[in-house]
């Protein structure tokens, strides 16, 4: 095979320890491992106890190796190496004209000195960079002045503590180009909203597991989105205020407001609820859970704020975590069966509950084209039985088709 | 093998062995080189194919009628995503041969430029090699063995990132 085709499948190896362990199969294959351009590098791979001069000798030789530009460099480190030599070696890749750049460590900091990650690390002069991906355990990152991602398109901070800085916004503001931001479990400020202000933005994913888990209540207060070109927004964690000013384009919405058990559903947060939907009434999918619904439900004057209808909605999630429904509701019935066109259960599991909110929507949706059914994987036989009982129904509209996923 | 449709246009291959392969213009056109040499009017009614079997050959056209009538891209994003789906457990389906006929087809692809089945094709074998020891890869990838490094050559390339090798 000849060389181009063998640099190909060195570059369809997933790991870099995978690409080099190819320099020992023979002499042809020596040093052809140095063209691969994309680099992955983790220290929690498959050693039983770590070492920490190998790794870091490692790591070295695959940054220094070459004179070839990188496409991308994820590496995972944890918290064995200080900042200066992570830094050392993200000034490598960066030298290198590095496009995607995915970083998972947590500075190694002397007794005493608590140390915020000094970024957008040097990448001041970083035009290449076009995704970046940082997970930083907690430590908090500080943006210099002189910072631009003339190129970035992707962002993720995960476990990003932006506690008392405004690091979403200084973000957004160096990175004219960015059309995906994703905020994973960051520590953020107290006082006012964090303001999600850009003009390519496209897609806006928001999930706090870790502080629902750890009751970090106070870390989260709300959200302002100005976004024209938003397509696709997701939010899960801690009820907050949204404010939706300029999202025209939203196409998909996913809003899964916390719902551990036994949390008190809130009216409050149901009227903002109504709220919010009415300003994305113009969406085409939309998935919430039920918390969410019970809210609004709870709302004492649904009436006046709930949308009357969502004219594009083509795909409705209810994601049921647990037994309540609120189908008796009047609105809910009302969106449901007006303009819905397709309707997809998760974990279904054949319950009578269940069955009879298929049925209710088969019978009266007259728009309905598709309802899929993805069931448990235990339900095999409770699911042909059910979807023969449903395929009886006079169903409302003449075309819908009933789809069961096993 | 021939294809149904009689209405379009027929493009002729013929393999090593001398075998004839009738297929529509549209399938042959997944190979780049072939649609040079058809832009290029350069392609006489028979195309030969001397270092392609005809067992990669009708392989090849397998995969090639499966693209050619997917939709493409630009249709109905609601389609695409059936479609993308149909195309992958295609392809997985498709490269479950044996390695030295996923080998003839790689370069056969090659020959004839046809990207995602050289794509295809490297990711298969990139799958059945990683995580395998140097041994295994040899056999695999049928390495002759006096190509092997020297005990030297090899404990200073193990040495050189022996994080790799621990």
């Amino acid at each position: 095979m000849p060389d181009p085709i063998l640099h190909l499948i060195l570059s369809c190896l997933p790991t870099t320890e995978d690409v080099v362990r190819t320099s020992i199969l023979s002499t042809r294959w020596r040093y052809l491992w140095t063209s691969v351009s994309s680099l992955d590098i983790d220290c929690s791979r498959g050693k039983k106890r770590f070492k920490k001069i190998m790794f870091k000798e490692f790591v070295n030789s695959v940054l220094l190796n070459k004179t070839l530009d990188l496409v991308s460099f994820r590496l995972c480190c944890l918290n064995h190496y200080d900042v200066s030599t992570v830094t050392q070696w993200i000034q490598e890749a960066i030298m290198r004209n590095v496009k995607s750049l995915d970083l998972m460590f947590s500075p190694r900091v002397k007794f005493g000195v608590i140390s915020a990650v000094p970024t957008p690390f040097y990448l001041v002069t970083v035009d290449s960079l076009e995704v970046l991906r940082l997970c930083l355990y907690g430590h908090s990152l500080r943006a210099s002045d002189g910072t631009r991602f003339r190129a970035l398109r992707v962002l993720e901070l995960n476990q990003v503590d932006c506690f008392d800085v405004d690091l979403v916004e200084q973000c957004l503001e160096k990175s004219p180009l960015l059309e995906e931001l994703s905020l994973i479990d960051c520590l953020i400020k107290i006082v006012d909203p964090v303001c999600i202000s850009s003009p390519k933005l496209k897609s806006l994913i928001i999930r706090n597991w870790k502080n629902v888990v750890y009751k970090c209540e106070r870390f989260w207060c709300g959200l302002e989105i100005s976004c024209p070109e938003l397509l696709f927004f997701e939010y899960v964690g801690r009820k907050g205020e949204f404010i939706l000013k300029n999202v025209d384009s939203l196409k998909k919405t996913l809003i899964f407001p916390e719902d551990t058990l036994q949390q008190k559903v809130s009216p409050r947060l149901g009227k903002a609820m109504c709220k919010l939907l009415a300003g994305i009434s113009h969406v085409e999918s939309l998935s919430l859970n039920l918390y969410f619904i019970r809210c609004i439900d709870a709302a004492c004057d649904p009436d006046r704020n709930f949308p009357a209808s969502f004219p594009n909605l083509k795909k409705l999630e209810e994601h049921l975590m647990t037994d309540y429904w609120v189908l008796d509701e009047v609105e809910t019935r009302r969106i449901l069966t007006r303009h819905l066109k397709k309707v997809e259960f998760l974990e279904f599991n054949g319950e009578k509950l269940k069955l009879d909110i298929a049925c209710f929507l088969l019978e009266q949706g007259n728009l309905l084209e598709e309802m899929v059914f993805r069931w448990d994987y235990e339900y095999h036989e409770k699911a042909k039985k059910a979807v023969n009982k449903m395929s009886k129904l006079n169903k409302a509209s003449s075309t819908v088709k009933l789809i069961s996923v096993l | 093998m021939s294809t149904s449709s009689s209405s379009s246009k027929k493009i002729v291959l013929k393999s090593a062995d001398n075998e004839t392969f009738e297929i529509d213009e549209i399938v042959a056109l997944e190979s780049q080189a072939i649609k040079n040499m058809i832009e290029d009017e350069c392609a006489d009614n028979v195309i030969p194919l001397g270092n392609i079997d005809s067992k990669t050959l009708s392989k090849i056209i397998e995969y090639c009628k499966k693209h050619a009538e997917s939709p493409k891209k630009d249709d109905n994003a609601d389609i695409d995503e059936k479609a993308v789906e149909d195309l992958k457990s295609f392809d997985a389906e498709f490269a479950k041969v044996d390695m030295p006929l996923i080998q003839d087809i790689l370069m056969a692809a090659n020959f004839l430029n046809i990207d995602n089945l050289i794509g295809l094709m490297c990711r298969t074998i990139a799958d059945r090699i990683k995580g395998k020891t140097p041994e295994e890869i040899r056999k695999i990838l049928n390495i002759n063995k006096n190509d092997l490094l020297s005990p030297e050559q090899e404990a200073k390339a193990r040495e050189e990132n022996s994080w790799a090798f621990d």
